[in-house]
């Protein structure tokens, strides 16, 4: 992916996620806090296209840093987000297209990626305790939950979608 | 006698209301009580109400009365302290109340009046006052033996352990006056000698020259005889005065030196407070790296392990047709683009490519870009695939464990400061110490000083009175009033001869059969032999077999068990003693005895007294036999420990 700008980070949700996690996401903050929260908000196939602002437009991900340490990782998580989402219209031709294709197009896959991120901000923020033991333990429940597959909020969300009725199940 | 309850309120940290039963057919009761609980204020309660008396060591207030209960009054209130003991002796039975009435002040809380009142029981159940109390209860139990059937273990440990000399004087006094040998003992005082001037045979000897008349050289002698034994007898005074005051010095020293022994100095106090300082910061340094490296280890691996899962995911929600082709294992865009080609004939494997082959090289074909993106999707899902291996719950957990590790070593090691702030608050500053110290050790060498002076004085005073009365024998020898008074004189001398010779035979007599006792009691209670002598002054000596005194703190604690045993053992042999009963209320040194000795030691206490009442702050649980035990108690204090009660049962667990 080219990324010829740096990513902004706009609204309180950033600002509280990296002024009280960075006692532990101290390696690149912005950047580390950026990735977590896109995983995140892919898992829960969720965007936000725009945080509620607190006039702070300082914060972002530099272009030199996502250049220096991706290593084609946000490519991975556009091609994971862009052929799993159900909030974007797509063929899936053109879903393929867009994950692996070459040819330049129209579609803003940073600002695509960043509006997930944006929603993923807001789950990390949720798991921000009295102390950085506490925040420990809730991120790791939360990572341990979602990936064993016992995060009920994307479980209940999946079934509504589905539209599996309670017969069926 | 023997004690059926005692009760008591508001006595020292005893603040409420509180009566122990004591088993009285022979069985033992038991008191336990940790340090600090009260277990000596509960012992020296009975000493109070039977003598009023109380003997708590030099740290302790002698204030009697609960310091909270005083708080909660109000100015000029009155509140009493009381204890009673209920007892029975010869065939009735006794109530025995000491009461003491205080009245809150402003800056103090004075005693203001106090009463003891002994009652006995008649034949139609009435309690009647008993005149005189202290006498009655004087007779019953006599003031003079009260350390014995009171007795402290630890204090005759610790008096053991500086020759015992403090024992034997008290027991020199109790002996000879159980054995009326103290009016042997004052009569031989007052007899006395020639240079004692208030003596009998001191005046005697000074009315040799009473017939002459004044101004002349035997007139002369009287009057410096007189003198001299006026100023030495002052000197005497000073001496012991002076002495007196050194002792306390120099007990004062050792106090001050075991302080200092047990004192850190400034520098001390910052060198641990540095060490504990650096030791948190390192710790609080430690969580740090140990959260960057949890916060690392999310970063690294969990957005991809999350988009895995995702991916894995998708195909229940999207479902991709992408997702069902697929090409077989080991068939590339290499291969294919190979097969392909018009000028191959036969595949890698050796076959023939016909129509069918063809027709499903061009079907991969098909798979490929930029007719399709079905063979990268395979790529980038197996990519994805790979990610999910790298999830490894245990690995977050032991991050998360490491930092909870940390910030309790931090904790620890702050609360180390806290109480190393507060110890070095408490303590004095060593400074001082060493300049009381100093202060101490100049007025001991000041004593010295003075006291070598006032003995060489002394010495003259003694040489000038002998000089004198030698003079004055021989101005006198032919006088008929001096004949006389040497006939009586030597009368005297006579009878005092055989007073000391009837103390003499008799301190020898009690103190080797004192020494028999204890070595019997001693022989049944100690696993090792050891060897008892008690001298004519009552020393008691333990030796080995080779005649090496005894230094360990539990053969003392034996020793004393031995002690009190043999001789409450006399006491009951005594002639006029052996009809009474007397209980033995016993603070014993348990914890100082090994697991023989105590069994040893435990086993024999029922034999000591007809009544034993005692005092543990170790579980006798398991060396007590079932039939041994009567009633069990145990005092609890609260956490401050000023207040405590007694509860029935051995409450310790």
């Amino acid at each position: 992916m080219d990324i010829t700008s740096d990513i902004r980070l706009k609204g309180k949700a950033w600002e509280q996620a990296i002024s009280e996690l960075s006692d532990i996401f101290v390696t690149r903050t912005n950047y580390s806090l950026f990735m977590l929260s896109l995983a995140i908000g892919i898992m829960y196939d969720k965007r936000i296209p725009s945080l509620d602002e607190d006039g702070d437009e300082n914060r972002s991900v530099p272009r030199n840093v996502i250049n220096t340490h991706d290593n084609g990782k946000l490519d991975f998580f556009f091609q994971a987000a862009i052929l799993s989402t159900t909030t974007e219209d797509k063929k899936e031709d053109e879903r393929l297209e867009l994950a692996f294709g070459d040819e330049k197009t129209e579609f803003n896959k940073v600002n695509f990626l960043l509006q997930f991120a944006n929603y993923g901000v807001t789950k990390l923020v949720e798991l921000i305790g009295d102390t950085p033991l506490e925040t420990m333990e809730k991120i790791k429940n939360f990572l341990v939950t979602s990936i064993e597959g016992n995060n009920f909020e994307i479980d209940e969300l999946m079934l509504e979608e589905m539209e599996i009725s309670e017969d069926d199940l | 006698m023997k004690i059926k309850t005692i009760e008591y309120e508001n006595f020292r940290n005893f603040k409420d209301y509180g009566k122990i039963k004591c088993s009285t057919d022979g069985r033992l009761t038991v008191v336990y009580g940790k340090n600090g609980d009260g277990k000596t204020t509960l012992h020296q309660l009975f000493q109070w109400v039977f003598y009023g008396q109380i003997k708590f060591n030099k740290t302790t207030t002698d204030t009697l009365y609960n310091l909270a209960l005083n708080d909660e009054k109000n100015y000029e209130d009155r509140f009493d302290v009381w204890g009673r003991i209920e007892f029975e002796h010869d065939g009735s039975n006794y109530s025995l109340t000491r009461t003491h009435t205080y009245k809150k002040g402003i800056d103090s809380t004075d005693k203001i009046s106090e009463d003891f009142s002994l009652q006995k029981e008649d034949n139609e159940f009435n309690w009647k006052r008993v005149d005189r109390p202290n006498e009655a209860v004087e007779r019953m139990l006599p003031s003079g033996l009260a350390e014995y059937f009171f007795f402290d273990g630890e204090s005759m440990i610790a008096d053991l352990r500086v020759k015992g000399r403090d024992s034997a004087s008290k027991l020199r006094k109790a002996i000879y006056s159980m054995f009326d040998l103290d009016i042997v003992e004052s009569a031989l005082g007052h007899i006395g000698k020639a240079d004692l001037k208030s003596t009998v045979i001191g005046k005697l000897y000074i009315s040799k020259g009473t017939t002459v008349s004044s101004g002349s050289d035997i007139s002369s002698k009287m009057t410096n005889i007189e003198m001299s034994q006026n100023k030495i007898e002052k000197a005497k005074e000073d001496i012991a005065k002076e002495e007196n005051e050194r002792k306390k010095q120099k007990q004062t020293i050792n106090e001050i030196s075991e302080k200092i022994g047990s004192t850190k100095s400034k520098e001390e106090y910052e060198e641990k407070r540095q060490k504990y300082v650096k030791e948190r910061d390192a710790f609080i340094e430690k969580t740090k790296e140990d959260m960057q490296a949890f916060g690392n280890t999310i970063i690294e691996k969990y957005p991809q392990i999350i988009i895995s899962k995702v991916v894995n995911d998708a195909k229940n929600k999207l479902k991709l047709k992408v997702d069902s082709e697929r090409l077989p294992e080991g068939v590339n865009k290499r291969l294919i683009t190979y097969l392909s080609s018009m000028n191959t004939k036969k595949c890698i494997c050796g076959n023939t490519l016909g129509v069918a082959e063809r027709s499903r090289i061009k079907r991969y074909q098909e798979m490929l870009p930029p007719l399709s993106y079905s063979s990268t999707y395979q790529d980038f899902k197996k990519t994805v695939e790979r990610w999910k291996t790298d999830y490894d719950k245990d690995e977050l957990e032991s991050k998360i464990r490491a930092v909870i590790s940390d910030q309790e070593f931090a904790h620890n090691r702050d609360r180390d400061i806290i109480n190393l702030d507060e110890e070095e608050k408490k303590s004095g500053d060593i400074e001082d110490l060493i300049i009381a110290r100093q202060e101490a050790t100049d007025k001991v060498t000041e004593l010295d000083e003075s006291l070598s002076a006032r003995k060489g004085l002394l010495d003259k005073l003694n040489l000038f009175l002998k000089q004198e009365m030698k003079k004055f024998d021989e101005l006198t020898e032919k006088n008929e009033a001096s004949q006389k008074a040497s006939a009586k004189i030597e009368i005297m001398e006579l009878v005092a001869q055989v007073f000391t010779n009837k103390l003499n035979i008799a301190a020898e007599e009690y103190s080797k059969k004192l020494q028999g006792t204890i070595q019997n009691l001693l022989d049944v209670m100690l696993t090792s032999k050891r060897k008892v002598s008690v001298s004519s002054d009552f020393t008691v000596r333990v030796t080995d077999s080779y005649n090496d005194e005894s230094k360990s703190e539990g053969q003392f604690a034996v020793v004393s068990f031995a002690y009190i045993g043999g001789i409450l053992k006399m006491i009951r042999e005594n002639e006029d003693l052996k009809e009474k009963e007397f209980p033995l209320v016993l603070d014993g040194p348990f914890s100082k005895l090994d697991a023989d000795q105590r069994q040893n030691v435990v086993d024999m206490l029922p034999e000591l007294a007809s009544q034993v009442i005692v005092f543990s702050k170790d579980d006798l649980h398991d060396v007590l036999k079932e039939d041994y035990v009567g009633n069990i108690y145990t005092i609890t204090s609260n956490e401050e420990k000023n207040i405590a009660q007694v509860e029935e049962g051995k409450l310790w667990t």
